[in-house]
């Protein structure tokens, strides 16, 4: 696997999303609609680390399948077939939906932290919403080419996910309480980070029927 | 050497290519109405589609297992694998660059495409997006160039740019086609009818009859 050839990959699906702003646009406004919404009806303070998940998670579902999906609509991927391996394809659009859904983040924190009136540590509450975005990216990444293809894709997807996305729960809401308190959950990280290293090597070792 | 013994490509219960044989090096026509199955064959050639049963090899390799070997080949067919929201230009330049090619703009020359190289992709008519297509396959400067229908929505500048580039290039040819008098370059000649090999062959004017035969048997 060429690592510049991903990265060029990476480089043209940023520039392509910042040009159609469809995904970001729909994802960004989807992420605050909720937000505001959850703020409204349930205890946000005490139910953040949930909240925001679902939101991260519902609002990655939208994006990264999204830029998946449009290559194989636009049988776009078979010119990228043509030039790359199915490895570095799969490897360039994870790293571009992580990006994306790392940009939901930046964005959706601080309008969280103001609706919900949060006043504990925001950079550890930032920094461990970021890795707790990953395994989500990763996974909707690897799962998005398979939904490409079905019928109700939009039904699909979910159905594959959540069994795959399950284990990621409970650290990841660990990890967001205990930043909240200011104090950073290195297990519950670690564990994550784990998580997403396994999720991408299986998408590498998939990539052949993938791609 | 391009090889293809007994290649069959079936999408659900039907065959869309059905045992097809033939082997070529310089340059293959391969011609057929609408539905005969030459863009199947152009993109199981290429690597793109997987057969279901048979083999393929391209230089020496499977295409559809060996990267090396689809990288060797340009590909040209109705959809231009191009993306809307980028200018020509990055369109071009994101491709040489996943070919680590550096001087890749005598493309834009070559197929008259300097000025429209700031517009997106989405602004141009479709003559313009096939001569886009043209240079993306190009610019790798492929070893075998398959081009699926691409004389089709070209202007008459654009299609004697085409001829200009396939007479210049000195790797193998695949040209897909229905139009007979563009097939006539080439060095043998396999037509297809619902998907099966009906000739194959260095003839151009059995080639043409029994093309004709088969569009005479059908009406009929």
């Amino acid at each position: 696997m060429r690592p510049l050839a991903f990265l060029e990959l990476t480089k043209k699906d940023l520039k392509v999303e910042v040009r159609s702003k469809s995904s970001i646009n729909q994802m960004v406004l989807f992420a605050i609609a909720s937000a505001f919404i959850f703020s409204l009806s349930v205890d946000a303070e005490k139910f953040f680390g949930q909240i925001l998940m679902i939101v991260v998670l519902f609002s990655s579902m939208l994006s990264c399948s999204a830029t998946v999906v449009r290559e194989f609509e636009l049988e776009t991927v078979d010119g990228l077939k043509h030039s790359m391996s199915s490895r570095e394809i799969i490897a360039g659009k994870i790293v571009s939906n992580s990006l994306i859904v790392f940009f939901l983040v930046l964005i959706i924190t601080p309008v969280c932290y103001a609706l919900f009136n949060l006043s504990g540590d925001f950079l550890l509450l930032l920094i461990s919403l970021l890795i707790s975005s990953l395994p989500i990216s990763t996974t909707v990444t690897l799962l998005s080419p398979l939904s490409a293809f079905a019928k109700g894709r939009e039904m699909l997807l979910p159905a594959m996910l959540f069994p795959i996305i399950f284990p990621v729960f409970i650290p990841s809401f660990k990890l967001l309480g205990f930043s909240y308190a200011g104090i950073f959950d290195f297990i519950s990280a670690m564990f994550l980070l784990s998580y997403t290293g396994l999720i991408f090597s299986l998408s590498l070792i998939l990539s052949e029927h993938l791609f | 050497m391009i090889i293809c013994e007994k290649v069959s490509k079936r999408f659900g219960e039907k065959f869309a290519v059905r045992d097809v044989s033939f082997r070529f090096d310089k340059s293959l026509a391969v011609l057929g109405y609408n539905g005969a199955g030459k863009s199947t064959l152009a993109k199981l050639i290429a690597g793109i589609l997987k057969p279901s049963s048979g083999r393929i090899e391209v230089f020496g390799k499977d295409p559809y297992k060996c990267v090396e070997v689809r990288r060797k080949i340009g590909i040209v067919t109705h959809n231009p694998m191009l993306y809307r929201e980028l200018t020509v230009e990055e369109n071009l330049r994101f491709f040489a660059n996943l070919f680590r090619i550096e001087e890749w703009d005598w493309i834009l020359d070559e197929l008259n495409l300097r000025d429209k190289s700031n517009k997106r992709v989405l602004e141009l008519s479709r003559g313009y997006l096939q001569r886009v297509a043209i240079a993306r396959a190009m610019i790798s400067n492929p070893h075998l160039l398959i081009l699926d229908e691409a004389f089709s929505s070209l202007d008459l500048e654009g299609r004697e740019i085409l001829r200009k580039m396939i007479r210049n290039f000195e790797g193998s040819i695949l040209l897909s086609t229905h139009d007979l008098e563009e097939a006539k370059f080439c060095g043998k000649f396999l037509v297809l009818h619902n998907g099966e090999a009906a000739y194959f062959g260095e003839s151009y004017d059995e080639a043409v009859g029994i093309l004709r035969a088969h569009k005479e048997g059908s009406e009929g």
